[in-house]
């Protein structure tokens, strides 16, 4: 038996995740047994569950408990297809996180229960959708005793989301360098000066981030203060509806209109479309990475073809669209995630073992990347070797598009810069992908200069 | 909560702790969210109070409006 504890899974003294033969497992200790018998007999979890706001489990013998002598219960949840991060998820989705959180949150109130836990990495999507994925975020209600997620929920959700509408929306990054959420002071200097007129930040951040200094010294006596559940739930209304007001237009940036401004005929797009189907069809790709997605145009050919598809891009403004789309049409297939591939998501938290890197997280059976290479080519000079190395090491299936130095798009990009860039031919191209991949096929797309070609790992000796 | 009267009893907790001085220290965050909730959680029970008590009348009154179209309506 040799159990794998998962790194992040450590704070909690409640429980903890492992896995074991290749299953994920949660055991729940003795010292969570009121609370957790609170959670199933009070009837939230089933109702949770059926609702889609908790991720379901399936309880196991306590033969696989990891620590016998304390266990109470072993669980299986539902494996999530891929743990993305607050800094990963585009605005809308980040709101919908939050609301999810103050949903559950409400719904525990109504059955006597309590979040104990308002952290952002306890969600994750599913399917299109926010579920809460720590089945031990839950504590039995005590009457008059304040939220203790309050303060955890401003610096997870209100705080980053109020900088991403009212400051700019990239200061979402701000939650990969701090853990446990952005500190509220940092927060309120940011922020403009009217947000203190706003009712909402006003009072969560402002005056909240004020009262944070203001008590820093003061020795807590958190049992004399005291939260009617009438108070409670008034403040669960009140954070809802501050989330709710903040907004963001996705508008002005780099890849907006992307689309729009291709250089690819109809007919070639249409070619491009269908040569993307055939290839992926022919390797019979269950999970795709769609690396530099745009808004999804190729991840929904993956998805028509039933694959599950998560879509990289760069820019806060396509994932926005894609999320807005994928949420319109109730897509289940497509996981639109903001991921910068020349500075992909770092290993972060305790001994960086908190928070994986994002090819630690997964491996998809094929990943696509179309009209991408010159961008890292040419925009960031990354050798076609190295770019090469790195896509061999996400997946043994690869779809890329080769964009000549002839192309116009790539012409735009040399327009303002000298052209050191000798290698980036389609021989120099063959060569670099050679190393790792060998080819299995390769056309034209339609009448343009470019070239699809599908690809499959060469093992090493 | 639309009602710009609804707004005043909040705006005047929130400034009273905005105007409030700097401690010396930053140790504990968690100490001044605990103590500041139980101030802003009377505040919004205020404030979701009043909008409650608020809906009831209108609903009351478009009820009635609504109930003298109706009688209006019959034939």
């Amino acid at each position: 038996m040799t159990d794998k504890v998962d790194a992040a899974s450590f704070r909690d003294p409640s429980g903890f995740v492992y896995g074991r033969d290749g299953r994920i497992l949660r055991q729940v200790n003795q010292s969570y047994k009121t609370h957790f018998d609170g959670l199933i007999e009070s009837g939230l979890y089933d109702e949770l569950v059926a609702d889609g706001l908790l991720v379901s489990h399936e309880e196991m013998s306590l033969a696989y408990a990891h620590c016998g002598e304390v266990a109470y219960k072993v669980i299986a949840p539902k494996v999530v297809p891929l743990i993305s991060y607050p800094y990963e998820w585009c605005f809308s989705a980040f709101c919908d996180a939050a609301l999810c959180t103050l949903e559950i949150q409400r719904r525990a109130m109504d059955r006597g229960m309590c979040l104990k836990d308002a952290s952002a990495y306890n969600i994750q999507f599913v399917d299109g959708e926010p579920v809460l994925i720590d089945t031990l975020s839950f504590e039995l209600y005590e009457d008059g005793r304040p939220w203790t997620a309050y303060r955890q929920f401003c610096q997870h959700f209100l705080g980053p989301l109020s900088l991403m509408s009212r400051c700019d929306v990239r200061l979402g990054q701000l939650m990969r360098v701090y853990l446990d959420g952005v500190p509220l002071d940092l927060v309120s200097s940011l922020l403009p000066g009217r947000t203190r007129l706003n009712l909402g930040l006003g009072m969560h951040i402002h005056a909240h981030a004020r009262a944070q200094r203001r008590y820093a010294g003061v020795a807590a006596r958190s049992g004399e203060r005291r939260v009617s559940k009438f108070g409670l739930a008034a403040l669960v209304d009140s954070l809802t509806l501050a989330i709710r007001r903040l907004t963001w237009r996705p508008e002005g940036t780099e890849w907006g209109g992307y689309y729009k401004n291709t250089n690819y005929a109809a007919e070639d797009m249409a070619c491009k479309r269908k040569l993307v189907g055939d290839f992926l069809s022919r390797i019979e790709a269950g999970t795709v990475w769609d690396v530099g997605a745009n808004i999804g145009e190729f991840s929904r050919t993956a998805m028509g073809l039933g694959a599950s598809v998560v879509s990289f891009d760069i820019d806060p403004a396509a994932v926005e669209k894609n999320y807005l789309a994928v949420r319109a049409a109730g897509e289940r297939g497509i996981l639109p995630l903001l991921i910068d591939l020349t500075n992909p998501s770092p290993a972060i938290g305790w001994a960086n073992r908190e928070r994986g890197t994002i090819a630690e997280r997964g491996r998809p059976d094929a990943v696509m990347a179309l009209a991408l290479i010159h961008h890292l080519a040419i925009s960031n000079n990354v050798p076609l070797a190295m770019t090469a190395e790195y896509f061999a090491s996400l997946s043994d299936r690869l779809i890329i598009e080769w964009v000549p130095k002839t192309d116009s798009q790539v012409q735009r990009l040399l327009a303002t810069r000298e052209d050191i860039f000798g290698e980036y031919t389609q021989a120099g191209f063959e060569a670099a992908f050679g190393t790792h991949f060998e080819t299995l096929t390769s056309e034209r797309v339609g009448g343009s200069q470019r070239r699809l070609y599908l690809m499959r790992g060469v093992r090493k000796a | 909560m639309g009602n710009g009267r609804m707004r005043i009893v909040p705006g005047v907790v929130v400034c009273t702790l905005w105007l409030s001085s700097d401690a010396l220290g930053y140790l504990d965050p968690g100490t001044g969210s605990f103590i500041f909730q139980a101030v802003i959680a009377v505040v919004c029970g205020a404030g979701l109070g009043i909008k409650m008590f608020w809906s009831r009348i209108r609903a009351a009154f478009s009820r009635k409006g609504k109930g003298d179209s109706d009688e209006r309506s019959k034939p």
